[in-house]
């Protein structure tokens, strides 16, 4: 009998060790050749060990079981660890990827253990999973290109507005101002590099100097020259909206 | 906020459902005045009396149900006049059916009677039926805003259910919840002490959570208590990568706050900012006073904010809804940076709606 090498990744030294019992009764084959407690030492240990099979926690600091399995240059049979995720294991289900719930029980372990020996036996080419887990990691992170935090200087300290929270942003000299229920904050980024950071279907440019948050808009109307004023909800103030950005709103 | 109230012109518009149950009773309350005019007027018949009943009770409830369902106002006077119009038009349909309805089945048996009886006895039935009409009308109306009020009153209770269930499902939040079952159950062989203490924590936050999210408020140092408890969870899960600090004044620990308003700030500092850093972190909580404003301020020397980090989460947002909600513009929450790394986030609210205003919500 040759022997398994297998590496294990989980922040928690306690449910390491406990998994490296389990996993031992269950598989005496095993020999475990590493431990990392998170993202980055995982990737190193599997690119740097070359194991048979991987057990890695989904969710680790630095990076997260599925990017391990995404970056590392050795490809082996993976088996993910969650306490909960029902995307995840719904995915992993539809595709036959392998996974254990926390906490592990028994029987499951002695399940997974079946799969890998029959997997291993096979020496049949490792199903390619980077699309499945593209998809998971994705759903985890929910990455958002947009800009979701303003920094702004306040007396001594620095705040982090979040983009929800602003009801417009309007440039004044060198600054731009950044309202919100609270008051002002002066900010040093300009409204058109706000205007290619911001989520367009939320932040509307309706002024060569103002870009208005649509979602806090309580009112458009119409004014004397033609044109449009909007008002906010909770607040008083009032921003015109020039010609050229009038179309945002004909349709109102 | 301003609470508007009802003024005694303002009266929630009527609704009627029609029910078998409701049909039956009106079936019934006009047999009943058949019975009672016989039982005044001994030379009528109660065949007829019957027939007339029935037309003209059924075509009021009809005319009734139609007006208030096309016509939904608000206004007191309006509905009275709407149901006195409903009741006068139904009465005279009901007559004039019920007219023709003896006429056709009781030919036989309608007496011949000359013009004056006959107007004397419209007059008569129309009287009946506006008398016997606005008794009925007035009972079925009141019943129905009885239980109008009924409905409004348990989905108002409904909803507060909700909202304790949904404070408890955040609380325990399935990934909190299976991962620190898991880390017990790893720690009872190799460490039993440890896994009773982390038992204990667990207990003692759960029970925490769910007895206190039934009170309008609790001390500022039950909260804190929960805080501890939770707190301690993760210091055995993450071990030396989690150290935290509590700094509340004694002066301040029996401050009343509503339940769960400051512990979602920690979980958000843990989950945020310390969980996924590599080398952790430490969480600091103070509490201070200033005038007629406290602060309480949870800072964590973690992952910290970049301008593209998921924005305010769910139950950040539900916390500003909750503060502003019980304490309006005096109520605020905000982040800053923390020094040397890492998130604040300062809660503030008013000193002097301690224990009296916020109790009486």
């Amino acid at each position: 009998m040759r022997q398994i090498r297998a590496i294990l990744a989980d922040d928690e030294e306690a449910l390491r060790s406990f998994l490296k019992k389990k996993l031992l009764a269950v598989w005496p084959d095993v020999v475990v050749c590493g431990e990392a407690q998170d993202g980055n030492a995982a990737l190193r240990l599997i690119n740097a060990e070359r194991p048979d099979v991987a057990f890695l926690d989904i969710k680790m600091p630095g990076l997260s079981g599925l990017e391990v399995a995404q970056k590392a240059d050795w490809k082996c049979p993976i088996v993910f660890i969650t306490a909960h995720n029902k995307y995840a294991v719904e995915a992993f289900e539809n595709e036959a990827v392998d996974y254990l719930l926390k906490p592990v029980s028994q029987d499951r372990l002695e399940r997974t253990v079946k799969r890998l020996k029959e997997r291993l036996a096979a020496s049949s080419p490792l199903p390619d999973l980077s699309a499945i887990l593209e998809k998971v990691s994705r759903s985890l992170k929910q990455p958002s290109s947009y800009l979701q935090w303003v920094k702004a200087r306040h007396r001594d300290g620095i705040r982090l507005i979040p983009a929800a929270d602003i009801y417009y942003f309007k440039s004044t000299d060198k600054y731009t101002t950044v309202r919100t229920r609270e008051g002002e904050f002066l900010i040093r980024k300009t409204i058109k590099e706000l205007e290619e950071e911001l989520d367009p279907e939320q932040f509307w440019r309706v002024h060569r100097a103002a870009i208005v948050n649509a979602r806090a808009i309580h009112v458009v109307n119409h004014s004397l020259s033609g044109g449009y004023t909007v008002k906010f909800m909770d607040i008083q103030d009032c921003l015109t909206v020039s010609r050229a950005f009038s179309h945002l709103f004909q349709q109102m | 906020m301003q609470q508007r109230r009802d003024m005694p012109a303002e009266v929630s518009p009527i609704n009627f459902h029609i029910t078998s149950k409701k049909v039956l009773i009106a079936f019934a309350a006009n047999v009943l005045i058949a019975l009672f005019i016989v039982a005044i007027n001994p030379q009528s018949s109660f065949i007829i009396s019957l027939i007339y009943s029935q037309c003209i009770g059924f075509s009021i409830a009809a005319s009734t149900v139609l007006a208030t369902r096309s016509c939904k106002t608000a206004k007191l006077i309006s509905q009275v006049f709407l149901i006195i119009a409903a009741i006068l038009i139904g009465g005279v349909v009901g007559i004039t059916l019920g007219g023709i309805a003896t006429g056709l089945i009781l030919q036989q048996l309608a007496p011949v009677v000359s013009g004056d009886v006959k107007i004397k006895n419209y007059l008569f039935n129309m009287l009946y039926a506006l008398f016997f009409g606005s008794i009925l009308s007035y009972i079925f109306i009141s019943h129905q805003k009885m239980s109008d009020e009924k409905i409004r009153r348990l989905e108002l209770e409904k909803n507060a259910i909700i909202k304790e269930i949904k404070l408890l499902q955040s609380q325990m939040e399935p990934h909190f919840l299976f991962n620190t079952l898991s880390t017990i159950l790893s720690l009872i062989d190799p460490d039993p002490g440890k896994a009773k203490r982390m038992l204990e924590s667990f207990t003692t936050f759960l029970r925490s959570s769910l007895v206190t999210s039934r009170n309008e408020t609790i001390m500022l140092s039950q909260e804190m208590d929960i805080i501890k408890n939770y707190l301690d969870i993760f210091t055995i899960r993450m071990g030396s990568r989690l150290r935290y600090a509590i700094d509340i004044p004694d002066s301040l620990l029996g401050f009343q706050i509503p339940p769960l308003l400051i512990q979602p700030l920690v979980e958000n500092a843990v989950k945020h900012g310390l969980e996924p850093s590599v080398n952790g972190g430490a969480l600091l909580i103070q509490g201070s006073r200033e005038a007629d404003t406290v602060r309480v301020s949870v800072a964590d020397s973690g992952m910290g904010i970049n301008e593209t980090s998921p924005g305010n989460g769910i139950g950040l947002e539900n916390i500003k809804r909750r503060l502003s909600l019980l304490y309006g513009e005096r109520g605020r929450l905000f982040f800053e940076e923390n020094r040397p790394s890492g998130v604040k986030v300062v809660m503030e609210i008013p000193y002097e709606t301690n224990t009296r205003d916020t109790r009486r919500r």
